[in-house]
């Protein structure tokens, strides 16, 4: 067996060589590779699936393993994916807490004509909390756009959007009951073992356009239920890791991106750059080829790029008045979360990959165990508005069709009620939508029972769900794997089905 | 000596040294099954001890390093980074152990209402940056990776690692140029030179002689590199204070502290350089 190769890919052509002859040498080429800002594909048959299996990236072995580091390979350029696809960047807006399914996309009529009844048919044999007697949904469902798609009173603006929508009404999120492993499971994979988040995975997979700017933003996550691993990258390298801006105990207004605020003078700090750019530079002349140490040089260039550009991304005043009235800036309830999908466009617009946008502990939650009606009132008044504009915004800017827009939360709530007024978590089924990114709109798949309780028809999973995502980013989740501890890792591990229908 | 180091099955490598391997095994029998009496072994042999080469100077029989005629260049781990920043700018609190750092994290957290969940301490906390003991009395909470861990590839707590990978990317080097941590660091650094520099100071410190930094030059790169700096280096650096001396100008600010902020600058460079984190 060949050994493996230091780094994860292994370069098309002897780089070696090539600087060998180069008058540029190592420090031009690390800076251009790191520094480009076009999208630089990857030749096709260099897909992740053909990367040499890792845990082997250069010198990284603690006790001095014989892995020498020869080659440098930018682990956030670029890369083509397995085939063309319709989605080239994610937005994953993700509801804490759980969305009740029954009084938002997944209308039961039965449930209002059995309000206080027994469910008549077995309760799981788990429940997280015993729960009553049915209770129907305090909110109206109607009919929407062409399409007819049923969205709930509680979301009027998103409905106007529902043609752009793709509701899965048969998630299941198997027997994860509770908000920590159930978050982990939307998120990785895997609500028991430490797995790559999904944003993670898609970084692996893609790269990222913008060098600028992280390839992967996580707005507001929360501490809670999973913490930093529900944006982490397990095993996969530390650059596949979201970046963090801000956490869900921090209002959003005073969310910063870490690591960005300069410690120092700007005009002291690029004097700073260029001493330690000369040492450096003229380190790795005398030490000898190390690629290692020439992407170092140009990271701290990269890192003082991203410290000067970002805030521009960052910056929402440079959106006109209209734009921020329409998203819900700077008014209740709306400005916290409209303020982050409107970051979210911006960061889209901007090259970023993968953006996930929080709505999350503590201080946001769908978890109504008690007072649903003005736990959800509350929390669709928040979102419904940012999230419409988004949506309307991103199409009008013509994103919509290249970017993904999901919509999902942890687990659903229990059709059954828990006290007089609450609903229970509910894994059994459940809904979450996506728009945009090659998605049919405008449809519902999958159907529950008439009680709302359990998948009756087309149970989405969540290695389904997961496959089915990758899919529209042109990543076959079969090929996009990862060599840890002796065996291949996937986002889905050993299952998972596209669901075809829903591609437009 | 096997390279696939989360593997010894029948998928994994061959040991590239199996006598040598063979040696070692009976060796850790014979101590008793002491772990730290065969690092010990393994570190301070003369194959361990060998200089980094670069693979250009590798023969062509090695060209991957795999039968040591030379070692790789290693980047220290975050923990050892962390320590060496600590130790060489003079802030290293050596004292084994801290209950208080636990009862740090969770007094905040109570403080934040979450009781006794040190996970909902936000991965940036300030206690993060401003811990100065060494790195593995630093609490790792399950859940909270600090940012410092997470972006130098430290392993992820909720699983077993055998190799960390090794990553390079733009958000370490940010850490490096903004953090607290390497701020506060290099300030002591710079305070500590400073202060040790003989004569006064601080009497006329703009109008010092490029000879008079030339002892405390010497003294940084000795103390954070392991070395005399070069001529060249001397000429560079004074070039940098001359630079960045009148740069630092702020009437708010007294001279003695524009000159501070100078040297914490280039100390700060010596820190962020490569030669600090990669071993020869």
């Amino acid at each position: 067996m060949p050994r493996p190769t230091a780094v994860p890919c292994s370069a098309p052509f002897s780089r070696r060589d090539w600087l060998a002859t180069s008058a540029l040498g190592f420090g031009q080429l690390a800076l251009h590779a790191l520094l480009s800002d076009e999208a630089r594909a990857e030749s096709p048959g260099q897909s992740p699936a053909n990367l040499p299996p890792a845990g082997n990236v250069a010198g990284g072995d603690p006790a001095g393993g014989p892995a020498v580091a020869t080659g440098f390979r930018d682990p956030l350029a670029p890369r083509a994916p397995h085939f063309p696809a319709t989605a080239r960047q994610v937005i994953f807006l993700f509801m804490h807490g759980g969305v009740s399914h029954v009084d938002t996309f997944d209308p039961k009529p039965r449930l209002a004509e059995l309000n206080g009844q027994p469910l008549p048919i077995a309760k799981p044999k788990f429940e997280f909390a015993p729960t009553g007697n049915l209770l129907a949904s305090p909110w109206k469902f109607q009919k929407h756009g062409e399409s007819g798609l049923e969205i709930s009173e509680l979301f009027p603006q998103l409905a106007t959007r529902a043609d752009d929508l793709c509701v899965l009404r048969s998630m299941n999120g198997g027997d994860q009951v509770s908000h920590g492993p159930a978050l982990l499971n939307i998120n990785t994979g895997s609500g028991v073992f430490a797995r790559p988040c999904l944003g993670a995975w898609t970084l692996y997979g893609l790269g990222s356009d913008n060098r600028n700017l992280p390839g992967f933003l996580s707005l507001s996550p929360s501490l809670y239920h999973g913490g930093t691993q529900n944006y982490g990258s397990a095993f996969l390298p530390a650059s596949f890791q979201g970046t963090r801006v801000g956490d869900g105990g921090t209002p959003f207004p005073q969310a910063r991106l870490a690591g960005l605020v300069p410690g120092d003078r700007p005009d002291r700090q690029r004097l700073q750059l260029d001493l330690l750019a000369r040492r450096n530079r003229r380190h790795a002349d005398a030490v000898g080829g190390d690629a290692r140490l020439d992407a170092r040089i140009a990271s701290f260039e990269m890192a003082y790029r991203m410290q000067s550009q970002a805030p521009v991304v960052f910056d929402l005043s440079q959106e006109t008045a209209g734009t921020l009235a329409r998203y819900g800036v700077d008014r209740e309830p709306t400005d916290e979360f409209a303020r982050q999908c409107l970051l979210a466009r911006r960061c889209i617009e901007a090259g970023v990959r993968f953006v996930q946008v929080n709505f999350s502990y503590p201080r946001n939650y769908w978890d109504a165990h008690g007072d649903l009606r003005n736990n959800h009132t509350s929390n669709a008044a928040k979102v419904d508005q940012p999230i419409a504009t988004l949506l309307a915004d991103l199409r009008e800017r013509g994103l919509l069709d290249s970017t993904l827009v999901v919509f999902g939360t942890e687990f659903g709530r229990t059709p059954a009620a828990q006290g007089n007024d609450g609903r229970d978590h509910h894994p059994h089924a459940f809904s979450v939508w996506l728009a945009g990114g090659g998605v049919r709109g405008g449809i519902a798949y999958g159907q529950t029972d008439d009680f709302g309780y359990y998948v009756q028809e087309n149970k989405v999973t969540m290695p389904d769900f997961h496959a089915t995502l990758l899919h529209l980013l042109g990543l076959d989740h079969e090929r996009l794997t990862y060599r840890h501890a002796g065996r291949d890792y996937r986002l889905t591990d050993v299952s998972g089905q596209v669901i075809d229908q829903i591609l437009a | 000596l096997v390279a696939t180091s989360d593997n010894f099955g029948t998928r994994g490598e061959r040991p590239t040294h199996p006598e040598l391997l063979d040696w070692l095994a009976g060796e850790f029998v014979a101590s008793g099954f002491r772990l730290k009496s065969l690092r010990r072994l393994l570190v301070t042999s003369a194959t361990y001890r060998q200089q980094a080469v670069s693979d250009r100077t590798l023969q062509p029989a090695d060209a991957e390093g795999r039968w040591l005629a030379g070692l790789p260049r290693r980047r220290l781990s975050v923990e050892q980074f962390r320590d060496a920043l600590l130790a060489v700018t003079g802030r290293l609190d050596l004292r084994a152990g801290s209950n208080e750092s636990g009862e740090y994290l969770i007094d905040k957290a109570e403080g934040i209402g979450a009781k006794i969940r040190p996970n909902r301490v936000a991965a940036d906390d300030p206690f993060y940056t401003t811990f100065i003991q060494r790195t593995i009395y630093l609490p790792v909470v399950r859940n909270m990776l600090p940012d410092v861990l997470a972006l130098f590839d430290a392993a992820d707590p909720n699983s077993v690692t055998a190799v960390r990978n090794e990553t390079t990317v733009a958000p370490q080097s940010l850490f490096l140029l903004n953090s607290p941590l390497v701020r506060e660091s290099s300030l002591a650094f710079a305070r500590q030179l400073l202060t040790a520099s003989a004569g006064p100071a601080d009497a006329a410190p703009l109008a010092r002689s490029e000879e008079d930094d030339r002892p405390l030059l010497v003294r940084a790169h000795r103390q954070a590199l392991g070395r005399e700096p070069t001529p060249e280096e001397l000429a560079e650096a004074r070039a940098f204070l001359a630079a960045a001396l009148p740069l630092a100008a702020d009437p708010a600010t007294s001279v003695a502290d524009q000159r501070l902020a100078a040297w914490q600058s280039l100390c700060q460079a010596l820190l962020c350089s490569n030669e600090f984190l990669y071993l020869e």
